[in-house]
């Protein structure tokens, strides 16, 4: 339990958002630059996805035990934290749907490019979501009040 | 009661029946893969799981923040089952991504026992670069629409009752191409052509300078089998949805010569559809996949004498879940769906890959891939196949999709879809001598 209080850290908590900020900019860029078709571009975009959503979650999981309930700013935060988590919830599993969707096409004649902008569309929308609740959370945490360090 | 309560209560209803019902799909794929309901489960959840894990992981946090945050013993063993829940179905969720490097690696050793160097130095440039990408399952299988056009519709036979159709994906250029035909699966009762066979599968072939067939070829009435009352009432009305409306019934053998009508329709209009048929992949899924068995193994099988085109030379099955061993069961369904010209003895012989594959004088290679959790057709006995068939001294490939179920690519841009491509365009490539 000791190790954990590392968490509770406000310096641990500040790196911590820099860390996830600049890796989901980073998830943004590649993919952005995946859609070019260079396989390596993909790949890092493919491994930045996998590591992003973690930190993400993660990050939104100490914003609940860290921001202050009782705090004007800090409730802001929190709710802004929910709606993030709603739509990464949402966007997900609508790339689901987007998935299927190019696949459960029924006319071999058309291009099923609905599914692929939505799913780019759904992608765009989480990750800037994330960037925005990162860079809020890092612009407000000299605000003693807002929060529980 | 306030609106806060109300909005809580609400929240925890939704959260609690999200975990439920992903708990129970999970235990379906797990347990259950061999029922109906399981066979549907894996056809779409292990390619979806790791996206929708997040859903379940939010509803189980909610749960413990909102029912189990009291420090008493019951809450303790509440929010402890809670995360327990969740942990089993993250983990399933991720299972079959962990034992794709080791699929892919047993798929590599087979191909490089069977071609060696030609297939480490088989030009790789125009094909799909990684057997998975994450990229791709996300954003979609790339497939270059400009490089083909697809006609659809077009009749190829008029037996008097029915009339059968094919949509010819044909690639830019004149050709002529290496062929594939394409048969849909279905269970010998149902099934369609077009939204009923993959078609990105078809799009992505062609793209790659394939001339795609993709045809129907006729199916078995169940209303026929009275022994199957209701329940075949009830299955020719769901199946009616997905098939067209033929006044005949057919079985196997018709089914086969339906098929083999349209290789001798192909034969005399090869120039037309700029098919090199001396350059032919039979590519099934299910019962399709047991239909190209039988061509493959069986084109040139004196069994089935004046059935198929006779210029065509077969390079090589593509043989996707396919049954490959008939045997005479209890049931009387496989009775009549295999009367023919033969004693119905032989004709589970004449319809068995496992027969035919050791009585064949031209037995083409073969590449069989399905998932090892196919509850419809049996994995192992495909296992035991191909076995049989090294024994006979054939080239036979068996690409393993991890945890697949039956029918895994239909959604085509998940992992089972793209490591099955992966490996059957290059399959193909060294079968046309690289």
């Amino acid at each position: 339990m000791e190790k954990l209080k590392i968490l509770k850290n406000k310096q641990f908590f500040k790196y911590y958002l820099l860390l996830t900020v600049v890796t989901l900019i980073l998830t943004l860029f590649f993919n952005a630059l995946g859609l070019m078709g260079e396989l390596q571009i993909q790949t890092v975009a493919g491994i930045l996805i996998v590591t992003a959503v973690p930190l993400l979650v993660i990050l939104i999981l100490l914003i609940f035990s860290r921001a202050n309930r009782n705090d004007d700013i800090g409730r802001k935060i929190i709710r802004m934290n929910y709606l993030t988590l709603i739509i990464m919830c949402v966007c997900f599993s609508f790339l689901v749907l987007a998935g299927l969707f190019s696949s459960f096409y029924f006319d071999p004649a058309s291009m099923p490019l609905f599914g692929q902008f939505l799913s780019v569309f759904l992608f765009v929308i989480w990750v800037v979501f994330g960037i925005c609740l990162s860079l809020v959370c890092y612009i407000t945490l000299p605000i003693e009040r807002a929060w529980l360090f | 009661m306030n609106i806060h309560k109300i909005l809580r209560y609400i929240l925890l209803f939704f959260c609690y029946s999200n975990l439920v019902l992903f708990l129970f799909l999970t235990i379906v794929y797990v347990f259950f893969d061999n029922t109906l309901i399981g066979f549907v489960v894996g056809i779409i959840y292990p390619g979806i799981a790791p996206l929708l894990c997040l859903v379940y992981l939010v509803s189980g946090l909610i749960i413990v923040r909102f029912s189990f945050m009291k420090d008493t013993r019951l809450d303790r063993i509440g929010a402890l089952t809670i995360i327990v829940i969740c942990a089993f179905m993250l983990i399933v969720a991720f299972i079959p991504y962990m034992q794709i490097s080791y699929r892919v690696r047993d798929a590599e050793n087979q191909l490089f026992q069977t071609y060696g160097t030609t297939y480490t130095n088989l030009t790789t440039s125009n094909m799909r670069p990684v057997p998975y990408s994450i990229y791709d399952n996300i954003f979609g299988f790339p497939i270059d629409e400009a490089k083909f056009s697809v006609q659809t519709d077009i009749l190829y036979l008029n037996n008097g009752n029915d009339s059968f159709y094919f949509d010819w994906y044909k690639p830019n250029g004149d050709g002529p191409f290496p062929v594939i035909i394409a048969i849909h699966g279905g269970g010998w009762v149902m099934g369609n052509k077009a939204g009923g066979n993959v078609i990105p599968f078809n799009k992505y072939f062609a793209s790659k300078g394939y001339v795609v067939f993709d045809l129907q070829y006729g199916v078995y009435d169940v209303t026929k089998v009275p022994e199957m009352g209701d329940f075949g009432k009830a299955f020719a009305m769901i199946s009616s949805l997905i098939t067209p409306k033929y006044n005949s019934s057919y079985t196997i053998q018709q089914q086969l010569e339906n098929i083999g009508y349209f290789t001798k329709v192909l034969e005399v209009n090869r120039t037309k559809y700029h098919a090199d048929l001396n350059k032919t992949f039979i590519v099934g899924r299910s019962a399709g996949g047991h239909m190209a068995s039988i061509v493959t193994l069986g084109y040139k099988n004196p069994l089935f004498a004046g059935n198929f085109s006779s210029i065509m030379n077969i390079t090589a099955g593509i043989w996707f879940y396919p049954p490959t061993n008939l045997t005479k069961s209890k049931s009387p369904f496989f009775d009549k769906l295999l009367v023919g010209s033969l004693p119905l003895d032989l004709q589970y012989n004449k319809f068995s890959a496992s027969f035919l594959v050791k009585n064949s004088t031209v037995v083409p290679p073969i590449m069989i891939v399905q998932g090892d959790k196919d509850g419809v057709v049996d994995y192992p006995a495909n296992l035991e196949f191909q076995e049989y068939a090294k024994s006979l001294n054939k080239t036979c490939i068996f690409v393993t999709i991890p945890w697949g179920g039956h029918a895994f690519d239909i959604n085509f841009q998940t992992y089972g879809g793209q490591i099955s491509t992966y490996y059957i365009e290059r399959f193909m490539a060294l079968e046309l001598g690289g």
